[in-house]
């Protein structure tokens, strides 16, 4: 797949149109139309806003591709816990190797990255690991029957029994808690150009969220 | 109230089904009690040992955030009466939530908060759980349950968005007691880097 397919699906994919109305799905964004984005997404179980300079191929005023000088900003795609929350809609993507699926997905970030200092998102699909079943790892269920047309080639994770309680997957600590259990398992997906998170709420999240605090993570 | 009725009532909070009368073990040995709280949302096994005598000069302390049960499928303390110097009151229904790891071998000392909802925040920003009497709660007010953050409902299971909920002034800590010792476990396994520190001490 050429450089700039990829980082167009990419930018899609993290950064879908984020239209407040009725509905709690994005609209799927027309090839060409798109902006620099704000959409919203999660930190540690609360809602956030995830804005993004997306790659020009994009209709951002971004970078094409990631810095070596800029850290990287993991943000996860897990699947949406109920139609409720606001999510990137499931939808077929123009790829060379036909048409892909993008599931339905909710954007978790792992720090607070500030306008100032933005960072270069990665996205990174949460699929069933090794030790996942039935009884520990609930997924949404893809509508199309070929798992090798999606992009993440399995469904993505909704939630994970932890002991007494299903947790759900909009909190990295619980992603990465059960990736260390082997509950879940992580697989790369795509650059989404510099971005920057703002909160629904006027007062900002603790100094130790911020990710100039968060040593290396990404 | 004597030694032995203050022992009972501070483990309260940390105990699920709770013991009135005096353990006989010492702090550091076998723990008094076995039960279930938060840390970051996700639940955790905890080992109690209740308070005996005052805590060593220096000792650390992590805040134990009482709200009103987040979900019953972890361990929980159903509303009962307690005795307390100003007479009888009503303990609310509560889950608890660590502000710390509280992975020390040694384990860490506690405090209990109660989180409740601001006087300025409404009904339709703080969710709160029942209370058969707001005048005898030692809460003076119903536990919160959950925080409204822009568009969504946020269980009030984990430090980090109790203490957002604090910064926004949404919610308001009482202070309850302190409740002994406690050591955490991950139930599956070894927990999160706690690389996320309370922003607030006891």
């Amino acid at each position: 797949m050429i450089t700039k397919t990829r980082v167009l699906l990419a930018a899609g994919a993290v950064l879908a149109q984020f239209t407040v109305c009725a509905s709690n799905t994005w609209g799927a964004t027309p090839p060409g139309a798109a902006q620099n984005k704000a959409v919203p997404g999660w930190y540690l179980g609360m809602p956030i806003v995830l804005n993004a300079r997306t790659p020009p191929s994009y209709g951002g005023d971004g970078p094409s591709a990631p810095s070596p000088r800029i850290p990287d900003l993991t943000v996860y795609l897990s699947a949406p816990i109920n139609n409720d929350v606001p999510h990137g809609p499931e939808r077929l993507v123009k790829t060379p190797r036909g048409e892909m699926f993008l599931p339905a997905h909710i954007d978790t970030v792992v720090c607070v990255a500030s306008k100032s200092q933005p960072r270069d998102a990665r996205g990174v699909f949460v699929v069933q690991g090794p030790k996942g079943t039935d009884a520990n790892v609930r997924v949404r269920a893809m509508p199309i029957a070929d798992p090798k047309r999606s992009f993440p080639g399995a469904p993505l994770v909704q939630e994970i029994r932890l002991g007494p309680a299903w947790v759900p997957l909009n909190n990295h600590l619980v992603i990465e808690y059960g990736v260390s259990l082997g509950l879940l398992k992580l697989v790369p997906f795509e650059y989404g150009g510099l971005m920057w998170i703002t909160s629904f709420e006027t007062v900002d999240f603790p100094h130790s969220a911020r990710c100039a605090d968060a040593k290396g993570r990404g | 109230m004597n030694i032995r009725s203050r022992v009972g009532l501070l483990a309260l909070f940390l105990s699920t089904t709770p013991t009135l009368g005096l353990c006989g073990e010492t702090a550091g040995v076998k723990p008094d009690k076995r039960s279930q709280s938060w840390y970051v949302g996700i639940p955790v096994e905890l080992d109690i040992w209740f308070p005996r005598a005052a805590a060593t000069a220096g000792a650390k302390y992590l805040a134990v955030y009482l709200t009103a049960p987040i979900d019953a499928a972890v361990a929980w303390t159903p509303e009962l009466w307690i005795e307390t110097p100003q007479g009888r009151k009503l303990l609310p229904a509560h889950q608890d939530t660590l502000s710390g790891c509280a992975m020390d071998s040694a384990g860490v000392e506690t405090t209990g908060y109660f989180v409740v909802a601001a006087s300025k925040a409404g009904a339709d920003e703080v969710r709160v759980g029942s209370l058969s009497s707001i005048n005898d709660a030692v809460s003076g007010a119903p536990l919160a349950s959950a925080l409204k953050v822009g568009t969504a409902w946020v269980p009030l299971n984990s430090h980090l968005v109790i203490e957002y909920g604090l910064a926004t002034g949404q919610l308001e800590l009482r202070r309850f007691m302190d409740g002994g010792k406690v050591l955490a476990r991950g139930i599956s396994g070894k927990m999160p880097a706690c690389n996320l520190p309370s922003q607030r001490g006891p």
